[in-house]
């Protein structure tokens, strides 16, 4: 079944089909929640909310165009709406120790240094940078998906995502030279 | 790749590669569905079949006295929009020609035009699936899908939910009919006498005629809203009869330029008093007292939120067309050192869609103000909190700025606090020095809550207007239009006029009846006294009686009046007086300025008009002979003024409203002679 189809047949009221996007979208929906929130209570809170929102309006969804950003967007709007309205306990997930039973190549050891990197400049980044990485390079909306999706023009979104690659840029920078001075 | 070096192609891989590693620990809880599917009711049906189901429930026209084709198209559409796949298409159709408007000429449709009416069976409304399709289902568009096909059979007959639908419309038809049944109007066949659905309004008792020796005094707040006279309008227009609690005198009375001449000394007010015989009741004068501010140049940048009604009331008819060509207006307006911001709501605030105070040329609030778009239920406290939290944040930024809140909305609030003083508690103001000036701008017809948007901009340093149509919203806030509202002149502007007890009798103020304040109070500055903006001018009339010994020819000193006003920029109260005088002998027809005469007619008009049909509860008079009496005035003065649209309207107006009274005047006394 393609998406299309079962967005038809969504309109007509089958909860089957329904079944097959959730399956479908529910990791992209709750990685992407998790990565914006850093909380997974709340995170699959909004994710079940956004599924349900996109339940109620699936009747005016156009079918022919991509369901993912549109449930993407509503998951975004959510979160948005609850970090407006209250602070958000966050669990740092920089803090989470990655898996390290297992032993590695030395390329892999390399490759979890650059994540552990990552991971941490993330973290710093703001949330407006934070979420524009995770909606193009996580959720892996493409840029006017992601314009739509945060609701900016095109130029600003493009932009935003140039300037929170620069900042990660600077973080990983800084994060090296930090490394180098302790090593120093 | 652990070196201090990342090339954006670097940065790019190592995101992916990281959210690759780490998605095994970003997967979604495996009972995610289990947990859904409990929650999941069924799908909204579409917005069309809702607004035709709503737009029925509110006809009194029972579908059955509907011409054939009416009753065949309303069928017919409710089928089309219940029909597999089509529904998103009919939906767009009917936005293109809404479907309330096109019931509702069916509903207004003359019955003498209508002799064809035929009564169909409700029973055969019912339309086989493969009818409808073969007969009236628009051919797909080469850019969208076709139809879609179900995979599963046995899936229920469609047919069967086409005759839910069918089923629904005749209940809906059938519960019209009750109400038609009950309905007066509706048995006489007049077509135009319905009023339209939720629609509140407050009565407010006319003003008692106190004798001057008692209570010389007269204290109001000055008023330039004029939405009464233009809803009334709308409402004529649409074939509504005027309802009379809706008539506030003084914006009927404000709603015209009588054109006076500016203030003579070049700041504060021109302040105009004329007197002429009262046309219609023999011994009485009408004293007009007209308040004309100065026009004044001020480049202090502005502030501007929009909080624009996204739910789902302003679906009706063209209200989201409305606001937002009035929103675009306005933002085409503002200069480069002006600043605007954009808040939406429904049940909440559109989060997505707010912006924050940016250029006016921003693209961002283009696009804002570009999808708006009628969404859910109505949370004016929640929008106005935020509204009034941004534009808080933009005067501490621009301390030199004024802050104008604008809503535009129907006033149908259902979600949190609906009422105007406990929504205005919520987002209060608590700085007064520079104050954040709340417009509210009214769209719609049926569906619309005028004492909400009224004491809102009353009690929120602001004014009210309603806009009927795009045209009228484009031009009300043209960039002209807008330098003047957008310039306040006076903050907190009140009068109080002092009658001499030995040239009048007694005194009556009309209309002004919620403008009405204690004598102690003029004294004070008050937030809800008026806020006039630049080159407002204002108008109030009296009935006055006159000791007999006042009469004589020549200017009469009737009383003062004395005006205080707070003035914007400065924070400084500002006070100016002047004598009410006039010729006493003025005869209605032999007054000089046909807009005097017209105001007057205007005044008495909306004022008789505002008190139906209690006036016939214990007087001796009746009100459709005066009401006649001053339509017939007024033809007296096509000749100098018939020219004016204002004329034309406030005639067809008046027109109106002898028909209503007519037709609410108690049979006449029994002649005791036999038939």
């Amino acid at each position: 079944m393609t998406d299309e189809q079962a967005i038809l047949r969504c309109q007509d009221g089958e909860r089957e089909a329904f079944r097959y996007l959730v399956e479908r979208y529910k990791d992209v929906l709750y990685g992407t929640a998790l990565l914006m929130m850093r909380n997974p209570t709340l995170a699959e809170e909004q994710v079940q909310e956004a599924f349900l929102a996109a339940w109620r309006g699936i009747k005016g969804f156009r079918p022919g165009r991509p369901f993912k950003p549109w449930v993407v967007r509503i998951l975004v709007n959510k979160i948005v709406s609850l970090r407006r309205t209250r602070t958000l306990p966050t669990v740092p997930l920089e803090q989470q120790d990655p898996p390290e039973d297992v032993p590695q190549p030395a390329e892999a050891v390399e490759a979890q240094l650059d994540r552990q990197a990552i991971r941490q400049a993330l973290a710093r980044l703001t949330p407006d940078h934070r979420e524009v990485i995770v909606l193009r390079y996580f959720a892996d909306l493409t840029v006017p998906e992601l314009a739509e999706t945060i609701g900016v023009p095109l130029g600003t979104a493009k932009s935003r995502l140039h300037r929170a690659l620069g900042n990660l840029r600077d973080e990983l920078t800084t994060d090296a030279d930090g490394e180098d001075d302790g090593d120093g | 790749m652990a070196s201090n070096y990342w090339s954006d192609q670097d940065i790019e891989r190592a995101l992916r590669q990281h959210f690759a590693a780490v998605a095994t620990d970003l997967r979604a809880p495996e009972n995610l569905w289990e947990s859904l599917e409990g929650q999941l009711e069924d799908p909204d049906v579409s917005r069309g079949w809702r607004r035709l189901i709503e737009t029925i429930g509110r006809m009194r026209t029972p579908l059955l006295t509907l011409s054939a084709s009416g009753a065949a198209v309303v069928a017919i559409l409710a089928i089309l929009l219940t029909s597999r796949g089509g529904g998103e298409q009919v939906a767009e159709v009917m936005q293109e020609a809404p479907v309330e408007k096109a019931v509702a000429q069916m509903a207004q449709a003359p019955v003498e035009k209508a002799e064809k009416v035929v009564e169909v069976p409700v029973e055969k409304v019912v339309i086989r699936e493969a009818e409808v399709e073969k007969v009236a289902t628009p051919a797909p568009r080469a850019e969208e899908p076709a139809m879609p096909q179900k995979a599963d059979e046995g899936e229920a007959e469609p047919v069967v939910e086409v005759e839910k639908v069918v089923e629904k419309v005749v209940t809906k038809t059938v519960e019209a009919m009750a109400r038609a049944e009950q309905t007066p109007a509706l048995a006489t066949g007049s077509a135009a006498t319905t009023r339209p659905a939720d629609t509140p309004f407050q009565d407010h008792p006319r003003h008692p005629r106190p004798a001057t020796s008692g209570t010389p005094v007269s204290t109001f707040s000055l008023d330039i809203d004029r939405t009464s006279y233009q809803l009334a309008l709308a409402w004529a227009r649409q074939g509504h009869e005027i309802e009379p609690d809706s008539v506030r005198a003084e914006e009927w009375i404000n709603a015209f330029d009588y054109q006076y001449d500016p203030p003579s000394a070049g700041w504060g007010f021109g302040i105009w008093t004329d007197v002429l015989a009262h046309p219609r009741v023999g011994g009485k004068i009408l004293a007009r007292i007209g308040f004309q501010a100065a026009r004044v140049v001020d480049d202090r940048p502005l502030n501007v939120t929009l909080v624009l009604d996204a739910s789902g009331s302003m679906d009706e008819g063209n209200r989201v067309a409305i606001a937002r060509a009035a929103a675009e207006a306005i933002r085409q307006s503002l200069r480069p050192w002006d600043r605007i911001a954009v808040v939406q709501f429904t049940q909440d605030v559109v989060h997505e869609l707010t912006v924050t105070h940016r250029e006016p040329d921003s693209p961002t609030v283009r696009s804002s103000i570009e999808q708006l778009r009628p969404r859910e239920s109505t949370n004016v406290q929640a929008s106005l909190n935020l509204g009034v939290r941004l534009a808080n944040e933009a005067r501490l930024e621009r301390a030199d700025a004024y802050n104008y809140i604008v809503l535009m909305s129907d006033g149908v609030a259902n979600v949190d606090a609906t009422n105007p003083f406990a929504i205005l508690e919520s987002a209060y103001d608590r700085d007064a020095s520079n104050p954040l000036r709340l417009i509210t701008i009214g769209v719609g017809i049926a569906n619309y809550n005028d004492v909400l948007l009224e004491q809102l901009a009353q009690h929120g340093n602001g004014w009210y207007r309603y806009l009927d149509d795009t045209d009228q919203a484009r031009a009300t806030f043209s960039r002209d239009n807008w330098l003047v509202l957008s310039t306040p002149f006076a903050d907190q502007t009140r009068a109080q006029v002092t009658w001499d007890p030995d040239v009048v009798k007694y005194w009556r103020i009309i209309g002004y009846e919620n403008r009405v304040t204690s004598d102690e109070s003029f004294a004070q500055d008050r937030k809800e006294f008026a806020e006039i903006h630049s080159g407002a001018a204002t108008t109030v009339f009296y009935e006055l009686e006159l000791h007999e010994s006042a009469f004589g020819t020549g200017d009469v000193m009737l009383g003062k009046v004395e005006l205080r006003w707070v003035v914007p920029d400065t924070g400084q109260s500002r006070g100016q007086q002047a004598d009410v005088t006039g010729r006493v002998d003025t005869r209605f027809r032999s007054a000089t300025d046909p807009l005097l005469q017209f105001g007057a007619i205007v005044a008495l008009a909306a004022d008789l008009y505002s008190v139906l049909p209690n006036r016939y509860e214990g007087e001796d008079f009746d009100p459709s002979a005066d009401l006649s009496g001053l339509a017939e005035l007024l033809g007296t003065l096509r000749g100098s003024l018939g020219g004016l649209d204002a004329y034309r309207d406030f005639s067809f107006l008046l027109g109106r409203m002898v028909e209503t009274a007519k037709a609410q005047a108690p049979p006449s006394t029994p002649s005791g002679y036999s038939p």
